[in-house]
């Protein structure tokens, strides 16, 4: 019965791939009866058995320890527990399991192992009205349940809805919207008199688990209304811009844009500043060209790198706005969405969206205004955890945790819709293995350069750097492929998040010495010093050509 | 022509003072020949077999019997080399003929446009195709030049590179023999280097070189050391220095062939070569 668990945790664990890190459950072939543990590990350990283990191991020790240290003490032993003989072997945690198993299995004196599996409570499921109808399939395509597990979200936390206004009257967003200021009537009264607005407000933050409607993204945080958008829909960038830095000042964490137009240049301002004042900024890439481009002949959307009729093309090419994509439940771009591999960022579902609308009522919307909602209350849930993270932080998370569907979209080109589909779950729990202190055990997550391949005449490539916590220290040495060090840098970040925009590190292509490197293929290599003193290493392959 | 030679090789060390070698088709500093990895790099003085064409096309005159040299180097970094160098004689003016062939590959390239782009993998690869040609010009003096042609997958224009190589060797005594080489490699980048061979009593050989990059000065000598212990007459054990590398390795000569191996620790890990010679 035991073997049968095993196997099918097994096959749990290969589907979920979720595992306690550096954790692994072995079980000898000639296990002794007792066995004796201790934190440099048991006669039998691992470390014993195999003295060029491949991988750090700290620890080795019986599942069990505890209780048969109690029987060995009393001397008698009246049943034999089930799982006598499972030894836990604990690794370095920057090891990888599934490697771990693949050799410990491999080994001949093992009769089975398997990894220890990371459970928690079942998915959680708003009892809203209306979400097992009209809302789970496209909510279950983002991993929405999965993340409510994690946060359903923070009251404290306030997302700036800049549209039409918002019916902060209706009953799924009642006493959560603050009123900010109408630009159209210039009043203080945002009330929404088009729908549009109220429906994005609700795919945000539309309360959940209340019985009625709809459930938000984030079920607690806070609508600030910010009205520009006139009951036709039409507005002007003046307007748009001036929301923006009222947002900002009203302290949003998080400004929705899901309007567009022709490319202006009188965002740039807006959005620097809330760029400077670490707020996150969403855009919708747009539905077709702002004047229909496309609409009628290829129905693919437009590529806006072109056209930039996205605010998202107002970000001096520094990534200071996400830019959103629509997709369809199964992967696949909306027809009417609007793309770029310059300056689409992540994709969500946003096509026939079920949310909040006039008259207390609710209605499906479709499009890249429904998108980048869905991105805005991730943001949300992500910064109601730790609401002091960077907008770089936040991207990571954002893209970290997304899955690429370019394999489901191979009409366009490759990165067209940023790093694909979000998934909520992955970027909460990724945060869950992160800490935006430096206390700790700091472990490499992510080190590579972009552009990679680089070339010469692009004069420099930058390097992106995640780990489990904020470094005491950094260096990256660059070496050629026979050995010899080329460029040292030694730095002190300020994050756990090293990437363009904060702490930049940028390789100029050249040596000590100012002079260019031929082309080839350079391996840097990431030491990382934490608190303790750990040092923790990557390597990666640097192109230049 | 001693004294020819003797300019050459102080002019050649006074060089050497302020260079370093060139970063240039650095994979080939890497693992051209087992026996030369493991010591130290030293090839433009220490080769016997067919791959002097490589290190120093004059050394082909010598250690005839020598005729073919098969293997592969394993660079890490999922990187791997492989190596073929034949030599025969020609009949004109007792000259020798040898072409050797390597092929380098490194797989796991992370391809991204962005610090968002979700990267593909790419592999590249490289190849060269050398072939030389020396003879004695001297009872003591021999002179040897290859042609190299190299080209690659990854650069912009699928870069051609073609890379000229001159040698000279010298017996002194049957205790000192000296070799100079001058390389050219394309865009205005020359190399240099001088090398010299000493047999210590009847076991040990040392053999130590120096590089010169005469173009885009680096600043920073390479020298190159090697040491040669002949345990037994078919047993050879070796270790070596290359800059910041060590190295270890052993020949073994059997009926007909003799096996290389070496292994090179490095600043960026290990790598290790193995090759069998055909006698």
């Amino acid at each position: 019965m035991l073997r049968v668990l095993i196997l099918v945790g097994i096959g749990l664990t290969l589907s979920l791939a979720e595992y306690v890190p550096g954790q692994v459950i072995v079980k000898y072939k000639d296990t002794p009866s007792v066995v004796i543990a201790s934190s440099r590990g048991s006669i039998s350990s691992m470390n014993n058995r195999h003295p060029n283990t491949p991988f750090i191991i700290h620890r080795e020790s019986s599942i069990i320890e505890q209780k048969q240290s109690l029987l060995t003490i009393q001397g008698s032993r009246t049943r034999r527990h089930p799982f006598e003989g499972l030894q836990r072997i604990e690794f370095d945690p920057s090891t990888n399991i599934d490697e771990a198993l693949n050799w410990i299995r491999s080994q001949p004196d093992v009769e089975y192992a398997f990894p220890n599996v990371v459970m928690r409570a079942l998915d959680t499921v708003p009892n809203d009205e209306y979400y097992m109808s009209n809302q789970r399939t496209n909510d279950t395509a983002m991993f929405f349940e999965n993340a409510w597990d994690i946060s359903t979200g923070s009251a404290s936390i306030i997302v700036a809805v800049i549209d039409t206004g918002v019916d902060y009257t209706h009953p799924d967003l009642m006493g959560k919207v603050i009123k900010g200021h109408d630009y159209v009537n210039n009043d203080e009264d945002p009330l929404d008199d088009n729908g549009h607005g109220t429906h994005v407000a609700g795919i945000v933050a539309a309360i959940g688990n209340n019985s009625i409607g709809v459930s938000g993204v984030n079920w607690n945080c806070q609508i600030l209304a910010e009205k520009v958008l006139d009951s036709l829909g039409g507005g002007n960038s003046v307007s748009a811009s001036l929301a923006i830095i009222d947002a900002v000042d009203a302290g949003a964490a998080i400004i929705n844009l899901s309007l567009g137009g022709t490319y202006t240049s009188g965002y740039d301002i807006a959005i620097d500043y809330a760029y400077d004042h670490n707020v996150v900024v969403v855009a919708a890439m747009g539905n077709y060209g702002p004047n229909g481009e496309n609409r009628y002949t290829t129905g693919l959307g437009t590529d806006v790198s072109i056209l930039k009729s996205s605010p998202a093309c107002n970000d001096s090419g520094l990534n200071k706005v996400i830019g959103v994509a629509n997709l369809n439940y199964n992967k696949k771009k909306s027809d009417s969405s609007n793309y770029s591999n310059l300056f689409c960022d992540i994709s969500a579902v946003g096509t026939n969206i079920y949310s909040t609308t006039l008259g207390h009522s609710y209605v499906f919307l479709s499009g890249t205004s429904m998108a980048s909602p869905m991105i805005a209350g991730v943001a949300s849930l992500i910064l109601s955890i730790s609401p002091n993270l960077s907008v770089s932080e936040v991207k990571t998370l954002l893209f970290g945790g997304a899955h690429n569907i370019d394999s489901f979209n191979s009409v366009l080109p490759n990165g067209s819709l940023g790093s694909g589909i979000v998934d909520a779950y992955r970027s909460l729990f990724s945060m869950t293995q992160v800490s935006t202190t430096n206390s700790g055990m700091s472990q490499i997550v992510k080190f590579f350069n972009y552009k990679n391949p680089v070339e010469l005449t692009q004069g420099a490539t930058s390097f992106h750097i995640e780990t489990t916590t904020v470094p005491e220290s950094c260096s990256i040495k660059i070496f050629s492929l026979s050995g010899k060090l080329i460029k040292t840098f030694v730095f002190i970040p300020s994050s756990w998040i090293v990437s363009l925009g904060d702490d930049n590190i940028s390789w100029t292509l050249r040596d000590e010495s100012g002079n260019y490197v031929p082309t080839g293929v350079y391996i840097a290599i990431l030491d990382v010093r934490d608190s303790l003193g750990h040092v923790s290493r990557k390597s990666h392959k640097v192109l230049v050509k | 022509m001693r004294h020819i030679i003797i300019v050459l090789l102080f002019i050649s060390c006074v060089f050497a003072a302020g260079a370093r070698v060139d970063l240039k088709y650095d994979y080939l500093h890497a693992g051209i020949a087992p026996r030369i990895q493991a010591l130290g790099e030293t090839g433009m003085i220490s080769a016997e077999g067919p791959e002097s064409i490589y290190y120093n096309p004059a050394l082909l005159v010598f250690d005839t019997d020598k005729t073919l040299l098969v293997g592969m180097t394993n660079l890490g970094y999922d990187q791997q080399q492989f190596f073929a160098y034949y030599r025969l004689p020609i009949a004109y003016r007792n000259a020798l003929f040898s072409i050797g062939l390597v092929s380098h590959q490194i797989s796991g390239i992370e391809v991204r446009n962005a610090s968002n782009a979700f990267p593909q993998n790419m592999t590249a690869s490289d190849m060269m195709l050398v072939m030389g040609i020396s003879r004695f010009l001297g009872p003591r003096t021999s002179f040897g030049m290859s042609l190299q042609w190299m080209l690659d997958d990854y650069t912009t224009d699928h870069q051609v590179g073609v890379n000229f190589l001159f040698g000279l060797s010298h017996y002194y005594s049957d205790k000192v023999r000296a070799n100079i080489i001058f390389r050219y490699l394309g865009e205005g980048q020359m190399v240099a280097g001088s090398g010299v061979r000493l047999s210590i009593g009847d076991q040990l050989i040392l053999y130590s070189t120096a590089d010169l990059f005469l173009s885009d000065g680096l600043n920073q000598v390479i020298l190159h050391n090697g040491l040669a212990w002949s345990v037994t007459s078919g047993f050879e054990l070796l270790v070596g220095c290359d800059g910041a590398n060590l190295s270890f390795g052993a020949t073994q000569c059997f009926d007909g062939f003799a096996i290389q191996l070496s292994y090179t620790d490095t600043p960026i890990g290990s790598r290790y070569s193995v090759g069998i010679e055909l006698l």
